[in-house]
């Protein structure tokens, strides 16, 4: 399988911490690939980087065999590669379904219109049922709990069809059952071509949906490989997992 | 004895409706108390009328006896009610030392300052050693215990906990759930929010789950995380020891 995504020697530093330091990584295409780590180990700040909002001090980024080092963000989306926050950024100011319409790649005159496609309709009201947004899809979304917006947010990345999805933990405030719902969407998503690379502190989750494991410490990698593998080593359990 | 927290057929909203519609809740004194429920039920909110952010249209908060309702954030504050916020919280830029000290931005008395300043670092002896570190450099799950140990300078009678180990790592999960079993061994009162629910209800003596506005069970924690019928509707099947297996055979490791 070819790298669809791989990042050589990327250091970023803030002030005297070297956040990201010398990262080396390749994410390999359909795959869904897990980074996980310590808080404070870089991965947000490497996601950062990825996907173009933050500068690297050192190193460089290619996507898909092009070299996207100090891309925009906008241009990356257009390009293919999505990607969710941690605090979840939606339209705080657009309804819960307009969220699903803009994310579908309608343009925002469409909002006013009837022209949005019968399928992109249908999918976004079956988003709404399962995420149980569909009894608030009328309210703004700045009006929605922190768990509810991490569920908007993901139901619209899954409106659009990127080759690769980088998700900042995605089930963080989630309520359990739902992410089961969510794993089974990375699941569907990922076996019609999508690749995903997923920060995530939910261990069963990481277990149960990603294939290979990151481990990333103090900045850099400390190891990859399966999950199995994973749980025993040492360095991991150590840096992260604890007893 | 009378619980320590009594909240009645309490309804409130944001405006477009109401989030809480009618919910009834008591809190034993030295207990510890987690709410769960699915995303929007209202957990939150639920705190925020105990605190005095948002105050009810209908029903009443009682603490300690006494009817609560119509005072503000700052008054339930002198009562002791301490509310930890969902998000962190500690000023980034500002030491960790200078963060505990806000804690006891209301108390004018500087003998009884430096008495409650001694309790929190006994508790939470990460206030001393990294004293001097700026608050944003701290890992998450130092952060938690900081912003935990600021609450204690206040003395609380009764801590509200949003989602506590919200974007911790595993190692600093269990710190925060250790932690707050040491709030409760102080005789504290805790109620806490957490969709991180087994491992909630297992730090809890009492669990109560709340669903579109209203609280539908309340039971010991141990005997909801047994309850087969929760763990479909609320709990999820995450209980299950994680696949050792590799899940799918389209992807290979090189």
């Amino acid at each position: 399988m070819t790298d669809l995504l791989s990042v050589h020697d990327v250091t970023k530093v803030f002030g005297g911490v070297r956040a990201v330091d010398g990262a080396s990584l390749s994410v390999k295409e359909g795959t869904i690939t897990a980074l996980i780590g310590p808080n404070g180990s870089g991965k947000t700040t490497l996601f950062n980087i990825i996907t173009g909002y933050l500068k690297a001090d050192a190193g460089r980024v290619e996507f898909s065999g092009r070299d996207i080092t100090g891309s925009d963000p906008g241009r990356l989306y257009r390009q293919g590669l999505s990607r969710t926050f941690q605090q979840a950024r939606i339209f705080p100011q657009l309804t819960v379904q307009e969220n699903l319409v803009v994310a579908g790649g309608y343009g925002w005159r469409k909002l006013f219109t009837s022209r949005v496609g019968r399928a992109d309709r249908e999918r976004a009201a079956s988003l709404l049922e399962e995420f149980r947004l569909d009894r608030i899809s009328e309210m703004f979304a700045s009006e929605l709990s922190y768990g509810q917006r991490k569920l908007l947010e993901f139901a619209a990345v899954l409106m659009s069809s990127p080759r690769l999805v980088l998700l900042d933990e995605p089930t963080a405030g989630v309520n359990p059952v739902l992410i089961e719902t969510m794993e089974r969407h990375v699941r569907e998503r990922n076996a019609a071509g999508i690749t995903f690379l997923i920060v995530e502190h939910d261990m069963t989750f990481v277990m149960r949906l990603c294939d290979p494991v990151i481990v990333l410490d103090a900045g850099r990698p400390i190891f990859a490989g399966e999950p199995s593998l994973v749980q025993n080593n040492a360095l991991v359990l150590d840096a992260y997992l604890g007893s | 004895m009378a619980p320590i927290l009594v909240i009645d057929s309490v309804v409130a909203g944001y405006g477009a409706g109401d989030i809480l519609k009618g919910v009834n809740l008591s809190v034993e004194a030295g207990t510890v108390t987690c709410l769960i429920g699915p995303n929007g039920s209202g957990k939150s909110t639920v705190l925020k009328t105990v605190s005095g952010l948002l105050r009810p249209t209908h029903g009443t908060v009682t603490f300690q006896g006494q009817e609560i309702n119509r005072l503000g954030p700052k008054a339930r504050l002198l009562l002791g009610i301490v509310h930890v916020p969902q998000d962190r919280s500690l000023f980034p830029a500002m030491s960790v030392w200078d963060n505990l000290l806000m804690g006891g931005y209301l108390l004018r008395d500087q003998k009884l300052l430096q008495e409650r300043l001694g309790q929190a670092v006994e508790a939470f002896p990460i206030c001393k050693t990294r004293a001097r570190e700026q608050a944003g450099s701290l890992s998450g799950g130092e952060q938690k215990q900081v912003e935990l140990a600021r609450t204690l300078v206040l003395d609380p009678t009764l801590i509200l906990l949003d989602e506590p180990s919200i974007g911790l790592d595993p190692k600093s999960r269990q710190v925060v759930f250790a932690s707050i079993r040491t709030l409760s061994e102080s005789g504290r009162t805790v109620l806490l929010v957490e969709q991180n629910a087994r491992s909630g209800l297992a730090a809890s003596d009492m669990g109560a789950v709340l669903e579109s506005g209203l609280v539908r069970l309340v039971a010991s924690g141990a005997s909801l995380l047994e309850d087969p019928e929760v763990a479909r509707l609320y709990l999820g099947a995450g209980s299950t020891t994680p696949r050792t297996t590799t899940p799918r055979t389209t992807t290979a490791t090189s």
